[in-house]
């Protein structure tokens, strides 16, 4: 793994809300990397930190009250060094930007301007950063259409986004962000908002986009049923924090944290036996910054210990996953 | 009592203290004012304030009569009190019960309500006024009278809009079921629910209608001479704008005071009903003038 | 969008005959114009004479069909002070009024748009406060007191600006700015509400996202959504400016129908208040008719719809 360079690489990245005294830590060390090529997704409940990861990277967090209080995200842009996108400055990122990152959001339903049409909207990435005339971006955004799976492409493009469907906003949304075919598409949550048969099509969409661009997903989600089908890597935060990353098999066969066993033990499956209940993790997630050591988990955690008020050690298991939990370094 | 003080913040507390002011004025005033306003005093008349090269005697100055100008604005703050607070009630009352029966019963009263609403706001406000003036003869009275026929229009908006929304919610649809009278349920269910919304556009046009009336005033259509208001001061300030310019300054910053004092509050008070600070909401759009 | 306009101008139809109506009723109660038609002491029979004449011994239906079928062809009664069409008047100084109103809005648009907008990417900073407290006050400042100050300090003290009369563009500056300030409060207030409504949406985040530059994102995007409910204040905002401009002119000796009217109601002259009311009601509803056209071309839903 570590012969092969990585396109992101997220090192100990630290995001607070507020300033001064009365900041509360949002992210807290969070570190991992997507490979070339590959996906990764990102777990965990709501408020865990995964969204805002992802508005890190395109430095498009709301600030004031969020900022960047430390660590690097090393984007690898193919020619010398890699760009330190913490601190890269403003006209950089503005370039970089549906580009060579290409960002889906949770909503499609607001995602799209409602006064321009669907053609335009992803024609402006390409005149943006293509220089392409105005005919011509549309041109190909007829194109980007028809590849996401958009039926009578040419009518659509003239269309409003009200006129379009909650699946097919969504495919135009995702047709704006491979307009440009960046190297890292980051998708935050693109089927939450989407009925169930939708859901299907919309992931079988983006799986054919990878293979077809061999671009790097980093892909996020509360659902670890998905997870299962897009990612190739795993990695599980709570409260902020990486408690256990890994390859996706082995995360899934053998959770070794007591959080991604209990986000796997709530996922409903088909051949589970009837008599077996589903287990939801017990109690809330607690908000930000209340719980600033130790194992952030321990408030909900069915193995807590005295000893789980200490920052709990990173431990690579026999599968390949490592998880930070006293536990793990216990039974290995 | 308490709940209120907890939740003030600066524009609260600069609103309530303005309009304290304002009512204590209008209550105490023959205590409050250091002369009778309507005393003449040829001798000293178009005295300047004491702080512009006038006397102790007369803080403002005196006016063309020589009566004295602090005395007036003191005492005119009855005037605008008085014409507010009627004005206002009338309207409110007028407004939110037109608007419940058509939110409530929709169908052809709330055509005819509507249309209603749409014809009287078609005319701007102060023509509208001069209508009732040139029919009824000008008169503080008749003024009340007129903002009560034109004013009644920004309740029955946004009372309208918000009963329609609550006859869709389950607590009205359970109130139906279970038997209770249209009129139990539009006064002791609805307007509960309405009464937030509309006392923050009642609290902003309490300081419009101050504004409006002192204008009426100005152009002579109000208040009778002999009783102080500002508008009126204001009135007979311009002729001798040359040569008094405290008889044009002061009784126009006791109306631009107390209007931002009743702003504030209305303000305020949208702040509580709604924490979405700053959003475009009906009150913002419903107001016109 | 031929739907949406069909029904406006129908609404638009009933608004202008309710306004008629209303007018018509009013004038029953205004007394009996022969009062003020005749010396104290005419003949009983010239009442009478000239109670038929102009129909009031008609019974109230008839009396209402014919107003409006006067109406119909621009005859809104005699003015009786002067003795002439109360529409001629109305006309004749209509020009100076829509100028008055006009100019004001401009100003107003000129001043209010960009602080507005300005206030809302700021947000929380000097910038807003300073915006939200002009404001604050503009809405709070009687016009006329504003236009009486303006004359203290410009035509009294300076010497720079006329204090009264029309025709010259000089003679413009004052009135207009003071009779501005108010709308250009309100329009203002709403530009900052709106404009930050939209910042807030998600189609700014993915336009940013999109790497377009913040201004491309305000402009194209922010400033094109807020225009939406900007432009619903702005028509609404020019009927204030009429009802304003009755005052302004007075201040101002302004020569257009709000002082028209003033003078009018002093005499109770109700043919002359009446046509100055029926017209602006005209003029305010078409402004708000050509308002809508304008809303349902910037919005989607409405001109596809």
């Amino acid at each position: 793994m570590a012969a092969e360079r990585a396109l992101l690489d997220v090192q100990d990245l630290r995001v607070s809300f507020g300033e001064g005294p009365r900041a509360r830590p949002a992210l807290d060390g969070v570190s991992f990397s997507v490979r070339p090529g590959k996906t990764l997704a990102i777990v965990g409940e709501s408020g865990c930190g995964k969204s805002l990861t992802a508005l890190s990277i395109m430095r498009l967090l709301p600030t004031p009250p969020a900022r960047i209080t430390g660590g690097r995200i090393l984007f690898d842009r193919g020619d010398g060094p890699a760009l330190d996108l913490a601190s890269a400055d403003r006209r950089t990122m503005r370039r970089l930007r549906g580009k060579d990152i290409a960002m889906i959001f949770q909503e499609p339903m607001t995602a799209l301007d409602p006064v321009y049409p669907i053609g335009d909207q992803i024609g402006e990435v390409l005149v943006e950063h293509e220089g392409l005339s105005r005919k011509d971006a549309l041109a190909r955004a007829v194109e980007l259409l028809r590849l996401v799976g958009v039926p009578s492409p040419e009518e659509r493009a003239r269309q409003y986004p009200h006129e379009f469907s909650g699946g097919m906003r969504q495919r135009a949304v995702i047709a704006i962000a491979l307009a440009c075919e960046p190297a890292l598409l980051i998708a935050d949550e693109p089927t939450t908002a989407l009925d169930v048969t939708v859901q299907a099509q919309v992931l079988r969409l983006m799986r054919d986009i990878q293979q077809r661009f061999a671009s790097s997903i980093l892909f996020i989600t509360h659902d670890m049923g998905v997870v299962g089908q897009m990612a190739d890597e795993v990695v599980v935060m709570y409260l902020g924090q990486v408690v256990e990353e890994g390859p996706v098999s082995a995360v899934l066969s053998r959770p070794a944290h007591p959080y991604s066993q209990g986000l796997i033990a709530s996922i409903p499956t088909l051949d589970m036996p009837r008599d077996r209940v589903l287990q939801p993790i017990s109690g809330m997630v607690p908000p930000i910054g209340s719980i600033t050591t130790g194992c952030r988990f321990r408030t909900r955690c069915p193995h807590a210990m005295e000893i789980c008020r200490r920052d709990p050690p990173k431990v690579t298991t026999p599968a390949g996953n490592s998880a930070s939990c006293w536990l793990v370094e216990e039974s290995t | 009592m308490s709940w209120i003080l907890r939740r003030l913040d600066a524009k609260g507390i600069l609103g309530f203290a303005i309009l304290a002011v304002v009512v204590l004025c209008a209550v105490a005033a023959p205590w409050l004012s250091p002369l009778d306003p309507n005393a003449q005093d040829l001798a000293s008349a178009i005295a300047p304030p004491a702080f512009g090269g006038g006397t102790a005697e007369h803080w403002l100055g005196t006016d063309r009569l020589g009566q004295d100008v602090l005395s007036r604005i003191i005492y005119g703050s009855r005037v605008s009190l008085v014409t507010a607070l009627a004005a206002v009630a009338g309207s409110a009352l007028v407004g939110t019960v037109l608007g419940m029966i058509a939110g409530y019963f929709g169908g052809f009263a709330a055509t005819v309500v509507m249309r209603l609403v749409d014809i009287v706001l078609a005319v701007p406000f102060i023509l509208l006024a001069l209508v009732f003036m040139t029919v009824f003869g000008p008169s503080l009275l008749n003024v009340i009278i007129a903002f009560i026929a034109a004013r009644w229009t920004q309740y029955t908006r946004i009372a309208y809009g918000l009963v329609l929304e609550l006859r869709e919610r389950e607590f009205i649809q359970a109130c139906v079921a279970a038997g209770l009278t249209t009129t139990d349920i539009l006064l002791r269910h609805v307007l509960v629910n309405l009464a937030g919304p509309l006392l923050v556009v009642a609290t902003l046009e309490l300081g419009f209608v101050i504004l409006i009336e002192s204008g009426l005033s100005f152009l002579g259509l109000g208040t009778p001479p002999e009783v102080p208001s500002w508008g009126g001061m204001l009135q007979e300030g311009r002729a001798l704008i040359n040569v008094a310019w405290w008889l044009t300054t002061f009784p126009g910053l006791a109306i631009m005071l107390t209007v931002v004092g009743f702003n504030f509050i209305g303000d305020w008070m949208r702040d509580q009903f709604d924490p979405r600070t700053g959003s475009v909401r009906p009150t913002e759009i419903g107001s016109r003038d | 969008m031929f739907a949406f306009l069909a029904r406006r101008t129908l609404e638009f139809l009933v608004v202008i005959f309710g306004v008629l109506t209303i007018v018509f009723v009013l004038q029953r109660f205004s007394g009996d114009p022969t009062n003020l038609l005749l010396p104290v002491d005419a003949p009983q029979e010239v009442r009478t004479e000239l109670r038929h004449q102009l129909g009031l011994d008609r019974p109230l239906p008839e009396q209402y069909l014919r107003f409006i079928g006067r109406v119909a062809v621009g005859d809104l009664g005699d003015s009786y002070r002067f003795r002439q069409p109360a529409l001629g008047l109305v006309l004749e100084r209509l020009p100076a009024t829509l100028l008055l109103a006009s100019a004001s809005l401009l100003i107003s648009l000129v001043l209010a748009l960009p602080l507005g907008t300005l206030a809302a990417v700021y947000r929380n900073t000097w910038i807003d406060s300073l915006a939200t407290g002009i404001s604050l006050l503009g809405q709070a400042m009687p016009v006329y007191w504003l236009g009486l100050l303006g004359i203290l300090l410009f035509s009294v003290q300076w010497r720079l600006l006329p204090s009264m009369g029309g025709g010259s563009f000089a003679a413009l500056v004052l009135p207009a700015t003071t009779l501005a300030v108010y709308s250009a409060a309100r329009i203002m207030r709403l530009t900052r509400a709106a404009v930050l409504d939209v910042l807030h949406q998600d189609f700014i985040r993915l336009a940013r996202a999109k790497g377009l530059g913040e201004g491309k994102v305000l402009v194209k995007h922010a400033l094109r959504n807020a225009s939406i409910p900007i432009v619903t204040i702005i028509g609404l905002q020019f009927g204030g400016l009429l009802g304003g401009a009755v005052i302004t002119e007075t201040v101002f000796a302004w020569p257009g129908v709000g002082r028209l009217a003033v003078n009018a109601v002093q005499q109770r002259d109700f043919p002359v208040v009446q046509a100055v009311t029926v017209v602006i009601a005209l003029a305010f509803s078409l402004i708000n008719l050509a308002v809508d056209v304008l809303y349902a071309r910037l919005n989607p839903r409405i001109r596809l719809g």
